[in-house]
């Protein structure tokens, strides 16, 4: 008895055992956890790794003890020698409690919240309140906890956010004003305050640009060797990301634990079929020519009961057993897995993933890219602009003065040329003018300046027609439309909810007047649902969108844009929506859709690695400006611009580490309204001179690689080299 | 952008909506025709045709319709408003709104007031506690509120509470007027009309001559008609206030709070109140219009002597320069309820004061 009462107090930092959480909600039970059990030592940094609806939120959620009172619990979790988490004291029964009990608890819980537990939260979105100051966020906690003076408490805030490496003066500042870097920045500033022995970053990167993110993930790792943060768990959906922080990774599905192992060991030889094809799925810049497979199927619907394995039914590998019963969670060594065929996997782990392997969705021929450089020219943009007014009210165009009127330069000055059947991947940064130059191009903004030809010929030859102030009611217009057009980055909210599949897949039908005979309508709405694979297309034509999964809407909007076999789509960040093992076949679903149909695409991204995946050709866009163009595996090996360099660098890849910082690209994005004089990279430039300051700088490189500086790359080395020197 | 700024934009956008609401005001009267204009001005006793001329020159009514409105908005601009002569009160319309207007705000403030401080907690405690017993009564109670006309509520009302003959145990408010006629008579500082001076608010007056009795008189007098009219304004505020409420639970800012170990009462009141407070500030305005809409049928029901009775009156009498006088009153307060709405969203929600 006494041996286990010092057994438990050296015990790891956090414990979870047997931990099944269930939430009541209208629509049935939710599984959310099965029986979880987990152990923490001080100084770990764990990372937990899943896909939406794998239950990793409310594991964080569970470990916190922030549980909503409609969650039924079992099993506990411990936190040093306090129970945080327990049928007693959680969720449901929070509800009918005592007053006396409740006080007990909130007791407990006050101690634990912040000064045990801290939480980093998504913070460019909502964690922080909007209508405070950062700096009465931060200092809250301090009145709260401690005892200490408001001078002093003052002047423990400013050296936190200093510690983030944040000025001071953004204390005095209301969220809206920071950027999401910064805001972050604050949220992690915050979650240091009382120096917690835990802390749980949940997607603490998710929202940000690339850049931000490599940022917040040094600025955390740094915190770590500082001594700042001592343990650490990072919840995210992207295995990028974690692998970049954690020592052990757990990978979820469904609400069970499927792996944990060693980071290094997971992503090298993962035990779980699960994790083996979550692999699969993600587009690396550093993988050559791989096709992506992705995960067959749906994420589960954990209000349904199953006797077997929660994966089964999306499993590669499942056989009978896996149906049938419920596997276990398997030990080998260090590591654990949750398959029945673990032992088998852990034997030879090649063998059995190579011999078992049924054929994948996308052939692998998919990849294989056709000459596309003598295909003919299908739009040619040419000195492209697209300015907004940044004044746009009447008030304001009544009062404003004239002198401070200001310009958005969403799209400057782009020239560029897509082929036929080319897929040109559009990459940047939040605010870039990615997204307007998709929406110039579909002309569905209108051109401030500058010409956009399009190729209208039947055949071989070229009729380029400039579209670019060409009216609306025009027939050339209409053509045009037909065309053209467009999916869009969220699949909630892009198909109207009110209307049916086969009416939203048919619409673009109806409204250029294609067919009147619904027969006819019928037979086109079938057979394009059977091209983007959803099916059989009966099972889902009489549906709502409400009853469709994300990828499936995503699908849907792929059939509503292909129905009329369209020659150009703009796909505006169509997969960034939906989860990881989603993705793959997304992406491989465009790129078989213009193997078949010579389909060209503008494919808009922040995501390099999934436009190297797809595209043709790449075109970095920075404020508005096209600063280099290439072949998308040309600028991705050997990228030629500063921006370019630093934005493939901030890329947190399952197979590479990298160490970025201040010395890769300076501050924040920018913004698109004072541009500076010379080049537009001026601010962030790393390698900048006086020159680049006032004068514009050239486009260098051959035509098929060019990029906008005023430095070759052996002066940007020799900068870089006389830089280090210094 | 600066608080000033915004001040001095909201300001300037003000000036057309009053040209506007004084535009159809006056387009409104013109269309009545001629007579419909001079009928109240006309004195029996004195010829016909002769009077008929000499008010046609006064109002300019031979001339072109702008013409007119640029006399009439000198007039308005001069404080020369016309005159009304109905059966509470007779002379200019300007005297009118300054003996009648006070009460009638007097009014809408206690209602208001009596709204905002049932309705606003009840709706956060609904939101907290949803579904629970407290949630589903007020939610019942906002319903009902919603439901009933004011009119019959009002008749319910004084029934209950101000009749002997129907409920003599209950039977503990005055039914009608603004002070007991008792108590009124002989006191030189109220007039016949049962107004008082100097600032034509009873409550006030009373204390100024240190007249007690009339004082609480005047709050019993002021009981029933304030909460018919609060009655049917807290159920909007409370549905509104939950629903915002309910939805601010549900960020993550709050989410952040608790973890931040903050006790739940600093979490709902710092945290939740004060983002759920932002859009509810914006509909208060608009009720307390609709307030003003409610003050004419109420102040009719109880004959208080304020701006409604004498709109009711007017109306009744087609006393063009009273229809007038109280139309644009009212639109006024509209319009300065909507700007002063305006300002507090300004000062409650950072990001509309200094966003762009």
């Amino acid at each position: 008895m006494e041996k286990e009462m010092i057994k438990l107090n050296q015990g790891p930092l956090l414990e979870v055992k047997d931990l099944s959480v269930e939430f009541l909600t209208d629509f049935g039970n939710v599984k959310a956890l099965n029986n979880i059990n987990l152990q923490i030592k001080e100084g770990e940094f764990i990372g937990i790794v899943g896909e939406s609806g794998s239950g990793k939120s409310t594991l964080a959620f569970s470990i916190s003890a922030l549980l909503p009172p409609n969650a039924k619990v079992s099993g506990y979790v411990k936190f040093k020698n306090d129970i945080i988490t327990s049928p007693e004291i959680s969720g449901f029964s929070t509800v009918k409690m005592k007053r006396s009990q409740r006080k007990i608890l909130t007791s407990t819980m006050a101690n634990i919240r912040w000064k045990g537990i801290s939480m980093i939260f998504q913070g460019a979105m909502n964690s922080f309140n909007p209508v405070y100051t950062i700096g009465k966020q931060i200092e809250e906690v301090f009145y709260i906890h401690t005892d200490l003076p408001k001078e002093e408490v003052k002047k423990k805030v400013v050296d936190l956010v200093k510690t983030a490496h944040l000025d001071p003066s953004v204390l005095k500042s209301y969220p809206h004003e920071l950027s999401g870097g910064m805001k972050q920045r604050a949220i992690i500033a915050m979650a240091l305050a009382l120096s917690p022995d835990l802390v749980i970053a949940d997607e603490p990167t998710t929202g940000l640009d690339v850049i931000s993110q490599a940022k917040i993930i040094e600025e955390l790792k740094r915190l770590r060797k500082e001594g700042k943060i001592k343990t650490l768990i990072i919840i995210s959906h992207d295995l990028g990301v974690v692998s970049q922080l954690a020592d052990r990774v757990l990978v979820m599905y469904g609400g069970n634990i499927f792996e944990e192992a060693n980071k290094d060991e997971i992503l090298e030889k993962p035990f779980n079929p699960y994790t083996f094809e979550l692999l699969n799925s993600y587009p690396s810049i550093l993988k050559t020519d791989q096709i992506l497979k992705g995960i067959p199927g749906n994420p589960p619907d954990l209000t349904k009961d199953r006797p077997g394995c929660v994966f089964a039914e999306r499993c590669e590998f499942a056989q009978q057993i896996c149906f049938e019963t419920k596997p276990k969670l398997m030990e080998i060594g260090e590591r654990k897995s949750y398959c029945h065929f673990a032992d088998t996997i852990a034997k030879d782990p090649i063998k059995f993933f190579t011999s078992n392997l049924t054929a994948g969705e996308g052939a692998l021929d998919l990849l294989e890219r056709s000459d596309i450089s003598k295909n003919k020219t299908l739009i040619k943009l040419e000195n492209l602009k697209k300015y907004f007014n940044l004044r746009g009210s009447a008030s304001g165009e009544l009062f404003g003065s004239i002198s401070s009127k200001k310009f958005v330069r969403a799209v400057d000055d782009i020239t560029l040329e897509i082929k036929e059947g080319e897929i040109l991947g559009l990459v940047g940064e939040s605010g870039s003018g990615k997204t307007t130059l998709g929406r110039v191009v579909l002309r569905t903004l209108d051109v401030t300046s500058g010409h956009l030809y399009v190729n209208f010929s039947k055949d071989s030859g070229d009729d380029f027609k400039d579209i670019a102030k060409v009216k609306e009611k025009s027939k050339l217009f209409k053509e045009y439309r037909l065309m053209t057009q467009m999916i869009f980055q969220d699949p909630y909210d892009s198909l109207n909810p009110k209307m049916l599949i086969s009416d939203i897949v048919t619409e673009p039908v109806r409204a250029h007047k294609v067919t009147k005979d619904p027969m006819e309508m019928e037979e086109m709405a079938s057979y394009t649902l059977s091209l983007v694979k959803l099916n059989p297309p009966e099972r889902y034509m009489d549906r709502y969108p409400h009853e469709l999964s994300g990828g499936e809407r995503q699908r849907v909007a792929m059939a509503r844009a292909f129905i009329l076999k369209p020659k150009l789509l703009v796909a505006d960040e169509p997969i960034s929506m939906l989860d990881v093992s989603l993705r793959a076949s997304f992406l491989n679903l465009i790129l078989s859709l213009r193997k078949e149909f010579n389909l060209t695409v503008l494919y808009i991204t922040h995501d390099i690695a999934s436009a190297k995946y797809i595209s043709d050709n790449i075109l970095v866009i920075y404020l508005g400006e096209g600063i280099e163009y290439g072949s998308s595996n040309d600028l991705i090996n050997n990228p030629l611009h500063p921006y370019t360099k630093a934005l493939i660098k901030a890329i947190p890849d399952v197979y590479g580490m990298k160490e970025f910082s201040e010395t890769d690209i300076i501050g924040e994005v920018g913004n698109a309204i004072d541009i500076p004089q010379g080049c537009r990279f001026y601010d962030r430039c790393p390698y900048r001179q006086e020159k680049c300051k006032n004068e514009k700088p050239p486009k260098r490189g051959t035509e098929n690689h060019w990029y906008i500086c005023h430095f070759s790359q052996e002066e940007l080395e020799n900068i870089r080299k006389n830089k280090n020197q210094k | 952008m600066k608080l000033s700024t915004y001040i001095i934009r909201r300001v300037l956008v003000l000036i057309p909506t009053l040209i506007g609401l004084t535009l159809i005001v006056f387009l409104l009267t013109r269309a009545g025709g001629t007579n419909m204009i001079i009928s109240s001005y006309l004195n029996p006793h004195l010829p016909y045709a002769v009077q008929r001329a000499m008010l046609v020159k006064e109002f300019h009514l031979n001339d072109p319709i702008w013409v007119q409105y640029y006399y009439y908005m000198v007039g308005l601009l001069q404080g020369n408003w016309g005159y009304t002569h109905t059966a509470i009160y007779s002379g200019p319309v300007t005297t009118a709104i300054s003996l009648f207007l006070p009460n009638t705000i007097q009014l809408s403030i206690i209602a208001f007031i009596i709204a905002v401080v049932i309705a606003i907690p009840a709706g956060q405690e609904s939101a907290v506690r949803k579904n629970s017993a407290v949630d589903q009564i007020s939610r019942f109670v906002a319903f009902v509120g919603i439901s009933l006309p004011v009119f019959w509520l009002a008749q319910i009302l004084s029934e209950v509470f101000a009749t002997p003959t129907v409920s003599p145990a209950l039977n503990i408010l005055p039914l009608s007027g603004t002070v007991d006629a008792t108590l009124m008579a002989g006191v030189p500082w109220i007039n016949s009309i049962g107004v008082s001076n100097p600032t034509h608010i009873m409550m006030i007056d009373a204390l100024i001559h240190g007249n007690l009795p009339i004082f609480f008189s005047s709050i019993r007098h002021v009981i029933l008609p304030a909460a018919t009219l609060a009655f049917t304004s807290i159920a909007g505020i409370m549905r509104y206030m939950r629903a915002s409420m309910v939805e601010s639970l549900s960020q993550d800012y709050v989410k952040t709070a608790r973890s931040k170990g903050l006790p739940e009462k600093v979490v709902i009141k710092v945290h939740a109140r004060k983002n759920a407070l932002i859009p509810v500030v914006t509909i208060l305005g608009l009720l307390f219009a609709g307030l003003l809409g409610g003050v004419v049928v109420i102040e009719d029901l109880f004959s208080y002597p304020g701006m409604g009775l004498w709109t009711v009156d007017a109306i009744l009498g087609y006393d063009s320069g009273g229809i007038m006088g109280t139309t644009i009153v009212f639109g006024l307060i509209l319009v300065t309820a909507n700007f002063i709405v305006d300002l507090l969203y300004a000062w409650i929600d950072p990001r509309i004061r200094l966003g762009e």
